[in-house]
This record gives C-alpha cells, structure tokens and sequence, in this order.
C-alpha cells in the first residue's frame, strides 16, 4: 500500500529565482524507512514541509496522500510545534482534539513519554527542558497518535548517544510494525540499521542512492584532516597547560592572560534540585578551547547562560575578565551563539546582520566579505536570515558573534544541521581564532573535537567533572 | 493551494482590526487636524492587503474594525462609525479589482489610500447634504476633506512595503507573490 506519494513536483520560493525543487519524485509504501541527504541549504527540511502540508505551498506536480494517512512531523527545531507549558499537556494536545477520555490519556501520554526515554513528572514545564528533551517530546506528541508514517528532521543533531540508540529501537519497532518514516540527515550513519532507502536531493533532484556509495565523514575524520595542517601541533594536547596554550597563540596576547574563572557553583531552576554542580574552581586562559559535554538536559545551556550572565543567580561565582559575569557588560568582547540561532537573528537580509554588530561597535564593514567567504556563505548575502535553514542560520548566528572579533566566544551546539563542509569551514576558523588569543567553549552532546581541546569538561550525574586529554 | 482566506489570513485580518481600534482608543489625540484618522485607515487596511494579497481583505478590515469601535463605543457617531470604516475599505478593494496587478506595491497603496481618503471625506459629505448644508459648500467642505486626509492616508501607505518586507523577511507571509513586485 503506498501511503504517499510524489509525482513531478517542482516548488520555487517567491523570493528565488531558482527552483529548490524540480521534477521530484517519491514513493513511501507501509513499513519502509527512507533517508534524505543533502548538503546544508538543500531543502531536505522544506521537502518534509511540503510533503507534511502540501496544501499551504504553492508548488507544481501532485502530492497524493493515502486516504488513511496519519501523519507525524518532528521538525528541526521543535520548539516551532511546542504549544503548551507541561510535558503532559504537550502531548495530550493530539488525544485531546480527537476526544478521548482523560482516564485513557493518562496511561497513552506515559507511554510514548516512556518510548523515547522522557522519564519526567507529567507537570514538569517545557521551558524547563534542553532542546534535546524537546526534540524528545515531540517525538511522543505525534508517536501518541499512532502515526503511520514519521517525517524526522534531522534527529542525530538534537539527540544525544543514548537518544539516537533509543530512536533507533523505537524506528525499529514501528517499521517493523508498518509504520514507514521518512527522515532528512547529515549523518545517516547512525540510523543505518533502519533505513532501507538512501535519497540524495541535490540541485533540485532526488536521486537514488546505493547505502555502500553514501560518504559519510564524520566530526573526527574531518579533525583528523585538520590535525595535519603543518603549523598545528595538537599531537599532544596537554589539559590547562600554559605551555599548550601557548603553542596556540600568536605572540601579541599573552598566553597566561586569565579570561574566565568559575568558583564553585549550582545551577538549577528556582524551587528545583540542582542541575549542575562545580565544586572545584575552573579557569580559563586566552587561547583554551573547551569542550562541554553531557546529555540533553544536563545542563549546559543553563551554564552558558550563568557564564553569558543571561542568568545571574551565579554572578559572583562566576568571573569573566576579572568581573561578575553580567549580560551587556563585556560588549564585544564576549560572543555567545545560542542553540536555536533564530533567537539571535533579526535583521532583513544576512548582511545587514552582520553589519549590525559591526556598525554597534564602529568596527570596519569590510570584515563582513572576509567572514562571509571564510564560511563560504557569501551566496546567502543578500537572502533573509530567517528563511534560512537550520544549519545555515547557525552559520549567519556564528559569523555575526565572530565578525566582531570576540575575546571570549561561547557556541551552544554549534554544528547542528551542519554538513562536512561547512563544520570544516568552521573547525578552520575556531582553530585561527584560538590561535589569535580567543577562547572558546563549545558544547555538544557527544565528545567531538578532543584534539583540538585544550580542556574538557563532562558533566555526569549532575556534576561537572574535568578529564585529562590523552 | 486554496484560493479563499485562510486561517492565516483572517487571523492576521482580525489583529490588524483589533490593533486600529485599540490604538485609536488610547491615543486620544486631539490634533486638530482633519484627517488624521486616515493614517492609521490607510496604514492597517494596506497591510491587510499587502500580507494577504487578496481582494476583499481591506474590506473585511474595515467592517471587524467598525463592528468593534461601534461596539466599543470608540469615537463618536455612534452606528455612523461603521460606515466611517467600511467605506473606505470597500472603495479601495474595488479599484483594486481593476488594478490588482498594476504598478508596483509602493504605488498600489499611494493610490489605493488617495481613493480611500476620497471614501472618507464623502461620509461627511453625505452626512452635510443631510443636515441641509449649501450644495457648493458641501462640495468644497468634501473637496478640502479629501485632501487632507488624503496627506494622511499616503503617509500611512508609503509605510506599508517596509512592513510587508519585514514581515516577508521573518517568513511571515506564505503566499505573497503579487504583493511584493
């Protein structure tokens, strides 16, 4: 039985002039698992769009859904479908509209939270929650309605190990059970022993692509490439060590030059236990890369908040450039790219976003041509930032913070949505910032970069611990 | 794609109504300059236009928001103030039946708010017949009313392709291919 299928359709945005789609065709029956590949830009998210609602877009050809469709759409970006304030009522909302009694929603909305591992009260607050756990959520909001076919959005960007293990046996189960599911990926590795078809849309085709001929590279082949680059030595990595560091960095800053000290510290909600806890004093030089690492929800969004002085419930625990850490206070200097990058972007067009922060701190426009190629975004110049896709606005997000040449640099899981091209792009330019005398913490929620670290830090079990590098 | 209103649509229709009657109520302002009105008129009813792009979004505005005044009580004239709302909005989407894809956008509304304040001023021109007024004096009275708020109104509409950009920018419009030549 096809549940869905796609016959010659071309779709092109108003503002383009080129088609982002052209002549595509697709055919979904019950129970198969299909991936869709593509670079950063490609439309692999706007496809899942247009397959999801084909009557809110204006595009040629036919999209001919099944009669007894069900239909699941988990975007990149789930706070864009989140509705209500408690996890329960969150994915209650479905049960709700189609009238079931409260007695049965209670044991259907604890399982599908019990499926991809959401173990929480029912009460507890969506905005409590990382944006991995609301990837998480979303997930159970339409696996609760019993879909029969599952549009994912790039999974492996939002989930951390243990989530993309468990959305592996849950695909698993539902395939096996008739379910098909269509998910868009970078790294289509990861959901190997599900997927079944391989799709590469590129240029505006979707073509068919052999799983044996997919190149995935991954984040530590690609650092292994930048490893070798003959003026970079990082062979040896040394945790904090002043004579590591000052291999990094150019001779005009000192090496030694202390930027950020974090005394020892609780993060947590107001009323609630504690979701981080420092109990040794951290310090930073100019010229540390640091590594954040931990599962979703384990806190290190909130900490990077306390360190940007978003959240000042730690302020005088935490010591940037010698000072309490307070939001506005350290102007140029201090540069935070935040997980969902639309929070950070509001200007017309990409370049007049970058010009913003450089026309704030009266710093020369020029340097909007030089990052622009340097990310190799210079295509996107003239394009709104907000109908970017994820990956891209990431990029615009991350060259706005870099153009103003920051001392400090915080990235909440900057490679999100990215492909290899650009997260090469900007291992390059992480590595010539930290070589100036730049600092950096990066966070994710798998180990990624380790030889290019300078520190790490892990937290566990509600503690932030720091492991020596090999 | 669906060619009447959508949700989208009547939502942001029923907003810009609710904002125009909103801001008339708190901002009591006593210019003294006839006409002012037309300003805001001009500036809700084109964004309607301009972020729907369909003919009859400006009348559909202009009716919500003189329900809402005359329920309101917002202005004087009591069941007049509809009429005040509506007949502007209506003229203006009928001359858009014939120029619907004339001009660019800037233009569309420069004239689209010249026959809305023509609209505006001919109430009160109705409204002085009425009460006896001398033909000729009504006619000039009208004439005058045109004008000025005429200034007004083209005020309001020279501002709506900055908002339609912005809007469009932050992906807020859907389907606004006309709209934005």
């Amino acid at each position: 039985m096809s549940l869905l299928a796609l016959h010659g359709v071309s779709y092109r945005h108003h503002s383009s002039s080129i088609d982002l789609f052209n002549q595509l065709d697709l055919t979904v029956a019950a129970g198969e698992c299909h991936c869709i590949l593509g670079v950063t830009g490609a439309g692999k998210s706007t496809l899942l769009q247009l397959i999801a609602m084909p009557n809110d877009v204006d595009f040629d050809g036919q999209i001919i859904h099944h009669p007894n469709l069900r239909l699941g759409l988990v975007m990149q970006d789930p706070n864009i479908q989140l509705i209500r304030e408690s996890i329960g009522a969150e994915v209650a909302f479905g049960l709700e509209n189609l009238a079931y009694s409260v007695n049965e929603m209670f044991s259907l909305v604890e399982h599908a939270l019990a499926i991809v591992g959401l173990d929480l009260p029912l009460d507890t607050l969506v905005s409590h929650l990382s944006l991995g756990q609301k990837y998480r959520l979303m997930l159970a909001a339409q696996l609760v309605l019993n879909p029969n076919l599952l549009l994912l959005d790039e999974p492996w960007a939002q989930l951390d190990n243990s989530g993309v293990s468990e959305l592996n046996l849950v695909l698993q189960r539902l395939v096996d059970s008739g379910v098909s599911v269509i998910m868009t990926e970078h790294h289509a590795d990861a959901f190997a022993e599900v997927i079944q078809t391989y799709w590469l849309l590129a240029q505006g085709q979707l073509t068919h692509v052999e799983a044996n001929s997919i190149n995935v590279v991954s984040a530590s082949s690609i650092l292994k490439d930048q490893c070798c680059e003959p003026d970079l030595d990082f062979s040896v990595p040394n945790t904090n060590s002043a004579a590591n560091t000052q291999s990094l960095i150019t001779d005009e800053v000192c090496a030694t030059e202390n930027r950020l000290s974090i005394f020892p510290l609780k993060v947590q909600f107001e009323n609630q236990t504690p979701v981080v806890e420092i109990r040794k004093i951290l310090h930073l030089n100019a010229g540390d890369i640091v590594g954040l690492f931990g599962e979703n929800g384990s806190g290190k969004s909130s900490l990077l908040n306390q360190i940007a002085g978003i959240d000042d419930s730690n302020q005088a625990d935490i010591l940037l450039f010698g000072k309490p850490a307070k939001f506005g206070r350290f102007n140029k200097d201090l540069g935070l790219l935040m997980q969902r990058p639309s929070r950070q972007l509001f200007e017309v067009t990409v370049r007049q976003e970058l010009e913003f922060s450089l026309k704030r701190f009266h710093l020369p426009l020029s340097r909007v041509n030089e990052i622009l190629e340097q990310l190799e975004i210079s295509h996107l110049e003239t394009q709104s930032p907000h109908k970017l896709s994820y990956g891209q606005q990431h990029l615009v997000a991350l060259a706005s913070v870099l153009c103003v040449k920051p001392k400090v640099l915080l990235l909440d899981d900057p490679f999100a949505g990215l492909d290899e091209q650009y997260f090469t792009n900007i291992i390059s330019m992480l590595t010539a910032f930290a070589r100036h005398g730049g600092t950096i913490i990066i966070t994710s929620h798998r180990p990624i970069l380790e030889a290019l670290l300078t520190q790490y830090w892990q937290i566990e079990n509600g503690q932030l611990t720091t492991k020596a590098l090999l | 794609m669906k060619q009447g209103f959508t949700l989208h649509n009547a939502l942001f229709i029923g907003f810009c109504a609710t904002l125009l009657v909103a801001i008339k109520s708190m901002m009591r302002m006593k210019l003294g300059l006839t006409g002012h009105s037309m300003f805001l008129i001009s500036l809700f009813y084109l964004v309607c236009y301009g972020a729907t792009n369909k003919v009859g979004s400006m009348t559909l505005c202009g009716l919500l928001t003189g329900m809402l005044a005359m329920i309101l009580g917002v202005g004087k004239g009591g069941p007049f103030i509809l009429l005040k709302f509506a007949l502007p909005a209506l003229a203006m989407d009928l001359v858009l039946i014939f120029m619907a894809n004339m001009f660019t956008l800037r233009w569309r509304c420069i004239l689209l708010a010249i026959i809305g304040s023509i609209a505006w001023a001919s109430k009160s021109w109705i409204q002085n017949l009425l009460v006896g007024m001398d033909p000729q004096v009504a006619f000039i009275q009208f004439g005058l009313s045109s004008v000025k708020g005429g200034v007004f109104a083209i005020a309001g509409a020279l501002l709506v392709p900055v908002i339609i950009n912005r809007l469009d920018a932050h992906d807020l419009l859907t389907t606004n291919k006309a709209a934005h030549k």
